[in-house]
């Protein structure tokens, strides 16, 4: 008995406690996301030489998603055409994001996992459920638990409540909710950061009922999402206003930056990007301003804080025994990782 | 509402008012067709043009056409290589454009094809078009585009190709090192004009087996009954009637071609860029197509120019504006009228293929002077090779072939169109003048017999005021009058109607219908059979012997035509059946205007327009009435002479030569509307039998026929 009462009344605490908090404020410490791992889904819907600046949008997130961290074997990036290759392209196997050329976006560590054809509206759904046939590759799987926080980037040529994959077909509104629900239903996400750069992006998201997703859009219902330039060596519009001031702000985070995702949902005011971005915060259970941008664009990577110092001067000297005839292998390990997110990327 | 042959229809009220009004109707109608096409003309009644096509990018790139140099040499080459060597041919350079063009790394291929002129005495003309590939490097070739120039040889009377095709040039060696190309360009030099083009077109799309025709351009859907074809006939004219342009093979070949553009500058000096659109059978190249070149016309800064409308003048006030667009738009009209494209990309547009000629003109030009021309700063290789560049790298980038926008529109600005919605309903308008005539006739013949069962019918009213009683017992009357019953009163008039109803042939209607057709047919044929008689026998060129052939024919037809609907019947013509015939042809005549206009709005608009007041007019002549009646019928006869096809032509050369000439006396003007007229005729019997030009088609078998019926119609007179 005694037993028992020991054990439930942390437990009554806690749900006291949450109960509390969901009325007034969370505490500080749950507020902390405890996501266990960081996935990205980068989708362009759109071919044809003349939506050049849709695989821009969508390499430039993938580089900078990369560059915050998460692993291309935890990206799924889909491009539905090959703007590199194309025989219009002046500038052969490059993509650009800006009129001065100064990255090409399609560089040489870039793993396109859905491309062409491929990406269609049933991969897409298949991709986020899971319902994919056994013999799928593992870089085409998203292989998420509940741990996982997932930022989804969909940019292409969308209308009121769809949008448009390969210029044959599209998803709607509904369609993706559904897609949602049925990841949270199958613990496949822990948060979801769902952005959207296409015309009447908001219209994507008024239909999300899954909890634990925070959603912007480039433009809201009624509104068309702009180009932001045109590169005329090229010949084509370079990039989407909304994702060129979003790759602006990005640039200048880092790996371990404090800055928020309310800084981020402000990136492109209307005076910049000609339509008003849309925000959808009442599925997400925390608040946008304390929650570290790192959470979706870095990620987790497994660290033990320790308080106590490890003297590593003091190592134990190991005696050599000549006489020990059996041959033991010398043990191989793994050397610690390069911190290639702290090297200045001056490229 | 009844069926239109329902007995008691004829007392519903609106047939009562149609019967009233129908002339005042049809005349507001026609007038505001007129007015209605006018009216497209202003601002209001038209739209900017816009870009449906998404993949042109248009202007996104900068230019980068450096070929200035390389034009000129090209050009001063070009000259001293016509002074030198071909002063006094009409053969084409063709070893040097090879050379050239090999020289620029392009595939050159030369082409041969031969005429056998249809209507000399087996005359034979042969030409050579030379032309580069210059293949897309990073893909197949699937696709292709088409830069093209006339060659004009020295004597040729029009203005030399010569710029022309040195910017070509000039622009392959630009275009040859590039690596965005996603199609092919064509580089095509033609000899003789528009058959070497037809020639090219028809050889690179493998049409080897006839030259199309009037009937091969209406596609599978009519292939012409060896039964029918007056040409299987006579032996004469056999031989020619089978191929008269053979295109010969092409050894090169590269995709489905996308669009296509000519050029046709004779200086780089130019000072603005004519954009001309028209085609065979006045088909047009998709809007975007113009569009694109007139806003990269713009921004490479060429002045251009459509007809009257031209990029740099400012009309002073909204009246000089409408103005300017309706001229712009009779010009338009006109062009498309005679359906003879006025450049070599008219020729494209049957394959599918959207293309446009730029034709470089200056003061002095014989085109005419726009105001302030002298003023405009003049263009230069640079400035036409960097417009041609951005219009070319526009259409690579095309994805599919042009589909979005308009195929049928008139421009009465280079900005501004009339899409096919808003120019229709004018050409409906006098169509349904016609078709409200018929009815109205209609109508009254169904009513005819019951003129004397409406005065019964107010007697019956009058009656109806006074008692129950006896308004039934009209009724009752009514009654036995309608189903036949002869009364005591009406046995006379019962039975003169039997009589004519028994005379109401429809059979001969139907004969006479059917053989005016049938000459019209053989008209359509006749020109070849003229021309060998007339070589044969008297000598005479073939236009002469055409003209005149046509003149004779006419001449015959008209004479005889009016007892031609006696045919088959031994008593007078019945008032019914002339009407009938009336009704008929108005119908027809509608029909035939509406559908020519779908295809050629500006022929059908222009038939339709001249054609309408003869029909209007035309009616049933009543044996009887006074001397002004019968002035009456004397005028509407002269109306319908007038308005003859042949009349029509000739009495156009006269008035466009008196404006032409104004100076000289009336016997040189008639002289020169007639060898006008000649050539008209000649040209359009040749465009018809080489390039399948519709023009002499309809106007013989379609416009002749119904000519004929209302001539019949006016000239027969009837008892009542």
């Amino acid at each position: 008995m005694f037993i028992s009462m020991h054990t439930w009344f942390p437990i009554f605490i806690v749900i006291l406690n949450s109960l509390y908090c969901t009325a007034i404020e969370i505490p500080k410490k749950f507020q902390n996301s405890n996501h266990t791992n960081n996935w990205a889904v980068l989708v362009d819907t759109s071919r044809f030489w003349f939506n050049y600046r849709h695989v821009a949008n969508v390499l430039s997130i993938y580089r900078s998603v990369k560059r915050l961290g998460i692993p291309d074997s935890q990206i799924i990036l889909m491009i539905s055409d090959d703007m590199a290759c194309n025989p219009r392209n002046p500038r052969p196997a490059t993509i650009f994001n800006n009129a001065h050329e100064q990255i090409n976006v399609y560089g040489d560590d870039v793993e396109v996992d859905y491309r062409g054809y491929e990406v269609s509206v049933e991969n897409f759904v298949r991709l986020l459920t899971g319902r994919l046939s056994p013999d799928t590759p593992r870089s085409k799987r998203l292989l998420t638990d509940e741990g996982s926080n997932i930022l989804i980037y969909l940019t292409g040529h969308g209308g009121d409540g769809f949008l448009k994959f390969q210029d044959s077909e599209e998803v709607t509104s509904q369609e993706l909710a559904d897609a949602l629900e049925q990841m949270w239903q199958k613990r496949r996400y822990n948060e979801i950061f769902f952005i959207i750069d296409t015309c009447q992006a908001s219209s994507m998201y008024e239909k999300f009922y899954s909890p634990n997703i925070l959603a912007t859009a480039s433009s809201l219902v009624g509104e068309d999402s702009l180009s932001h330039h045109v590169d005329s060596a090229i010949g084509v519009y370079i990039i989407d206003r909304y994702t060129y001031y979003v790759l602006e702000f990005l640039e200048n985070v880092h790996p371990n930056s404090q800055r928020t995702m309310t800084e981020f949902l402000a990136v492109c005011p209307k005076s910049a990007c000609l339509s008003t971005v849309g925000v959808r915060r009442d599925l997400f259970n925390r608040d946008p301003s304390k929650v570290p941008i790192t959470d979706f664009f870095g990620s987790v990577r497994p660290v033990q804080v320790t308080t106590n110092p490890i003297n590593i001067l003091d190592t134990p000297q190991r005696k050599r025994k000549n006489e020990n005839k059996t041959k033991v292998q010398e043990k191989m390990g793994y050397l610690p990782q390069f911190p290639v997110h702290l090297v200045p990327n001056d490229k | 509402m009844g069926l239109l042959s329902d007995p008691e229809y004829g007392s519903a009220q609106w047939v009562r008012v149609l019967r009233k009004i129908h002339g005042l109707l049809s005349v507001l109608f026609y007038i505001g067709a007129i007015g209605w096409f006018v009216m497209l003309g202003n601002k209001t009644f038209n739209n900017e043009t816009y870009f449906s096509e998404n993949a042109l990018l248009p202007g996104l790139v900068t230019n980068e056409f450096n070929g200035e140099p390389a034009a000129k040499q090209f050009f001063n080459e070009f000259q001293e290589e016509l002074k030198d060597k071909y002063e006094d041919t009409d053969v084409m350079p063709v070893p040097w454009l090879v050379a050239k063009m090999s020289q620029l790394h392009l595939e050159v291929y030369t082409h041969n094809f031969t005429l056998n002129y249809p209507l000399g005495e087996g005359r034979v003309y042969t030409g050579t078009n030379v032309y580069g590939i210059l293949r897309a490097p990073r893909t197949s070739s699937l696709e292709a585009l088409v830069v093209s120039a006339p060659y004009r040889p020295p004597s040729s009377h029009q203005k030399s190709t010569a710029a022309g095709i040195a910017l070509m040039l000039a622009f392959a060696q630009f275009a040859r090192p590039q690596k965005y190309w996603a199609k092919d360009i064509i580089f095509l030099v033609t000899e003789h004009e528009q058959l070497g083009m037809q020639a090219w077109l028809e050889a690179y799309h493998g049409i080897q087996s006839d030259a199309e025709t009037f009937y091969t351009s209406l596609g599978s859907f009519w292939k012409p009954n060896p039964f029918l074809d007056l040409s299987t006939f006579g032996t004469l004219t056999k031989a020619d009637h089978e191929k008269c342009l053979n295109p010969g093979r092409l050894k090169g070949r590269s995709g489905s071609i996308q669009a296509a553009i000519n050029l046709e500058f004779d200086v780089p000096k130019i000072k603005y860029v004519e954009v001309k659109i028209e085609g065979l059978n006045g088909q047009l190249p998709n809007l975007d197509l113009v569009n694109l070149v007139h806003k990269l016309c713009v921004k490479s800064g060429v002045h251009h120019s459509y007809k009257n409308s031209y990029s740099w003048v400012r009309s002073r006030n909204k009246y000089d504006e409408w103005w300017n667009s309706v001229s712009t738009m009779l010009g338009m009209v006109t062009t498309q009228l005679a359906g003879v494209p006025n450049g070599n990309h008219g020729l494209f547009h049957r394959f599918g293929i959207e293309a446009v000629t730029l034709e470089g003109r200056g003061p002095g030009d014989p085109a005419g002077d726009p105001p302030q021309v002298n003023a405009l700063t003049s263009a230069n290789f640079y400035r036409l090779g960097a417009a041609l560049e951005t219009v070319l790298r526009s259409l690579n980038n095309l994805l599919e072939r042009f589909h979005q926008s308009y195929f049928f529109y008139l421009l009465p600005q280079t900005g501004r169109f009339v899409s096919i919605g808003q120019y229709m309903p004018s050409l409906c308008l006098i169509s349904a003048a016609m078709l409200i005539k018929s009815l109205a006739l209609w109508v009254s013949l169904q009513k005819e017999d019951k003129t004397n069962k409406n005065e019964k019918s107010k007697k019956g009213d009058k009656s109806k005021v006074s008692g129950d009683d006896s308004s039934t017992e009209v009724e009752e009357k009514d009654k036995a009058a309608a189903s036949k019953v002869p009364g005591a009163k009406k046995s006379k008039g019962v039975a003169q109607r039997k009589k004519s109803e028994e005379t109401l042939s429809v059979v001969n209607v139907g004969l006479n219908y059917f053989l005016v057709h049938l000459l019209g047919y053989a008209v359509m044929n006749s020109p070849l059979l003229f021309s060998q008689i007339g070589s044969k026998y008297y000598n005479l060129p073939s236009e002469v012997s055409v003209y005149y052939g046509l003149a004779i024919t006419s001449a015959v037809l008209t004479l005889l035509s009016p007892f031609m609907m006696r045919v088959l019947r031994s008593g007078p013509m019945h008032y019914e059946e002339v009407a009938l015939v009336n009704i008929l042809v108005l119908i027809e005549l509608a029909t035939i205007c509406l559908s020519v206009g779908m295809h050629n709005f500006s022929l059908g608009f222009v038939m339709a327009t001249l054609l309408a007041p003869v029909a209007l007019v035309s009616g049933v002549n009543v044996r009887g009435g006074g001397k002004i009646r019968s002035i009456l019928v004397q005028f509407k006869r002269l109306l319908c002479i007038i308005s003859h096809p042949l009349c029509l032509v000739t009495l156009g050369m006269i008035i466009y030569s008196k404006i032409l000439f104004p100076e000289e006396s009336n016997m040189h003007i008639i002289g020169r509307g007639r060898d006008a007229a000649m050539q008209a005729i000649m040209y359009s019997v040749v465009d018809s039998l080489i390039y399948g030009n519709w023009l002499f088609n309809v106007a013989t078998s379609l416009v002749l026929p119904t000519w004929i019926i209302f001539w019949q119609i006016n000239c027969s007179s009837v008892d009542k």
